[in-house]
């Protein structure tokens, strides 16, 4: 009897921390889908889950090209004029459209680039260009985030977290 | 009997759990299905973003008749000068899905919605290889105070950049330059870059073919682009070989380039090729495009820094080494004279933002003979300054090189040292105009005084 009841006051105590834990859990991107935050979207098939503001500085300007398994790395932006491109780049970059296009000018005609990042027009498209990429990597607001895709914590945060970079 | 009593109260207990358990799940389903109310900043939000995905359809739809109309015609668009990737139409095929056909974006944004889970790889067709098509062209007018020289008008560098992406790691990438020999008025076309691209990894990037020397940053940095470079000129330091220049700005060859750390910015170049031949009659094409002189060959190793926390600022260095075989005349046959050992050194600070430019260099050549010890050191310098106001950019930059009478190969270049000075006034992100002034100081000779300007543009 006595047995019985410990394992069911064990029992009620285990699930009592596994549904704060999922509740816990879910909150994150909860927070992240009714935010403007900007989340940096990798394929689900990527084993990065973390990114420094360096490392995605290095991505932007196009210095870093590849993932840490060599996998080449697919940048793919939003067109001039949206938030998703201008709010990154002036956020990270400290650039405008116009500066952010004449490095990448510049570094076509240095040979260390071979295109500049893809300018798509919709997030739709940017979405399903990373679900289809291994490599692939773009940056969607909370709203238009699609659940098969992986958001990145940035220096260790998440969108929707104080503090986090792309707001 | 106790049994029995015990299983009723597990059976109580676990009834108790089960209660539990199912009211959690249930209030927490509650919690996500329960609407939130619609608040006045809310609701402002969500209109704004109707009136948003309003605004993009009507773009959409603009994109998709044009896209209709371009179709019927086959156009092909290449890439713009501020770098916006070519639109492919074609009538026989679908468009692809490129970052730059937005009318068939749309399309595929439709597709998606339907085809989501049967789609085709897009990405792939994304990275389908694609030949990009870009020109840099220049004209100007020049004149001096040089005496039995004439003020002209004058065509420049045609530039045909042609880069192509093959695969993830592999590009192409060639710079075709037709332009007029000043000597015999004549034009001529030149392959000054023609790279085939292999990236390994960050690490190791692989380049075959003609490339520009990493000797330095602006060799590396301007090439044949006018419109690229704040001044009319490059600095005498860094002129073509054809040109009268002194350096190796070309080399056929391998060369292999990375970063060694990306927290410091460190990058490296080291390069292995033919190297130029010694400059006999100006006007030559040094560049051993097919035939190297020796067996010898020239190599380079450069390093540079970028710093993430100064991302404008690059600090180098590099060395290069090679030998090279001059052929003097005796009575009137050519013959090798005995082979020069050429060592340069150079080092570079730079900072470059849009708007300010500083650029600094300095480099010493090192000419040995074979048959001597007695070293001639060349030393060379610029020192370049601009900044941009609105679409002026003024400038000034004092250049130096001083070959001693002594040295073996390019005794006849002397002391050349003076200021540039002008301003550069960008029409748009692809064009600019430039007037510059410039005196040349010489050893033992009257100084020059020169303007130029210049129409440079990209297209």
């Amino acid at each position: 009897m006595k047995t019985t009841k410990i394992t069911a006051w064990l029992v009620l105590l285990a699930g009592f921390l596994t549904v704060a834990a999922i509740q816990q859990a879910a909150q994150a991107p909860v927070s992240f889908k009714s935010s403007d935050d900007i989340g940096v979207v990798v394929n689900i098939r990527n084993d990065a889950s973390e990114l420094s503001s360096a490392d995605l500085r290095g991505i932007l300007l196009g210095e870093r090209r590849f993932w840490k398994n060599r996998q080449p790395l697919q940048l793919v932006l939003r067109e001039p004029g949206t938030r998703e491109r201008d709010a990154v780049i002036k956020s990270l970059l400290q650039m405008n459209n116009t500066e952010y296009n004449e490095h990448w000018r510049d570094k076509i005609f240095r040979g260390e680039a071979s295109a500049a990042p893809l300018a798509v027009p919709s997030n739709g498209m940017a979405s399903q260009y990373v679900l289809d990429t291994p490599g692939g990597i773009t940056f969607v607001a909370g709203r238009n985030l699609r659940p098969d895709l992986k958001v990145l914590k940035i220096d260790g945060r998440l969108p929707g977290e104080s503090g986090y970079l792309l707001r | 009997m106790p049994e029995a009593v015990f299983r009723i109260s597990g059976c109580r207990i676990l009834l108790t759990l089960l209660v539990f358990f199912t009211s959690i799940a249930v209030t927490a389903c509650a919690a996500e299905d329960d609407p939130a109310p619609l608040d006045a900043a809310t609701a402002k939000l969500l209109l704004q973003r109707v009136q948003d995905l309003d605004t993009e359809v009507q773009v959409l739809k603009s994109q998709v008749r044009t896209l209709t109309a371009g179709q019927a015609n086959g156009v092909v668009a290449s890439e713009t000068a501020a770098g916006k990737p070519p639109v492919l139409l074609n009538s026989a095929t679908p468009a692809p899905v490129t970052a730059g056909n937005p009318a068939s974006s749309s399309m595929a944004d439709m597709q998606a919605t339907t085809e989501q889970s049967s789609a085709p790889s897009r990405g792939t067709e994304l990275n389908t290889p694609r030949l990009q098509l870009r020109g840099y062209g220049d004209v100007g007018w020049r004149a001096s105070d040089l005496t039995g020289s004439t003020n002209s008008f004058f065509l420049g560098q045609l530039n045909l950049f042609i880069t192509s992406r093959l695969t993830d790691r592999a590009s192409f990438l060639a710079e075709n330059v037709i332009e007029a020999d000043p000597g015999t008025n004549q034009f001529g076309i030149e392959p000054e870059r023609l790279m085939l691209i292999y990236s390994v990894n960050d690490h190791l990037t692989l380049s075959f073919g003609r490339y520009h020397t990493a000797i330095g940053f602006y060799n590396t940095a301007y090439h044949h682009s006018a419109v690229m470079q704040t001044t009319e000129r490059r600095p005498f330091l860094f002129e073509f070989e054809d040109s009268g220049g002194i350096l190796p700005i070309h080399n056929v060859g391998v060369s292999a380039t990375g970063v060694v750390s990306s927290k410091l910015g460190l990058h490296y170049v080291a390069e292995i090729g033919n190297g130029r031949s010694a400059r006999t009659v100006l006007g030559d094409n040094p560049v051993e495009n097919v035939t190297d002189e020796h067996n010898g060959k020239a190599f380079n190793l450069a390093v540079y820094v970028r710093p993430p926390r100064f991302p404008h600022l690059q600090v180098g260095a590099s060395g290069y080494h090679d030998n090279l075989t001059p052929v003097v005349l005796v009575g009137g046959v050519p013959v090798n004279a005995p082979d020069v050992n050429e060592d340069i050194l150079s080092g570079h600070v730079v900072y470059h933002t849009t708007r300010f430019e500083l650029l600094n260099e300095a480099l010493v050549l090192r000419h040995t003979p074979a048959n001597s010890s007695r070293t001639v050191n060349i030393p060379g310098f610029y020192s370049q300054i601009s900044r941009a106001f609105g679409r002026y950019r003024p400038y000034f930059r004092y250049e130096y090189v001083n070959v001693p009478a002594t040295d073996p190969l390019y005794s006849d270049v002397g002391l050349i040292h003076g200021p540039r000075t002008g301003v550069r006034y960008s029409l748009n992100e692809s064009a600019a105009f430039k007037v510059e002034f410039g005196r040349d100081m010489r050893r033992n000779l009257p100084s020059v005084n020169l303007v130029g300007t210049q129409l440079s543009f990209a297209f």
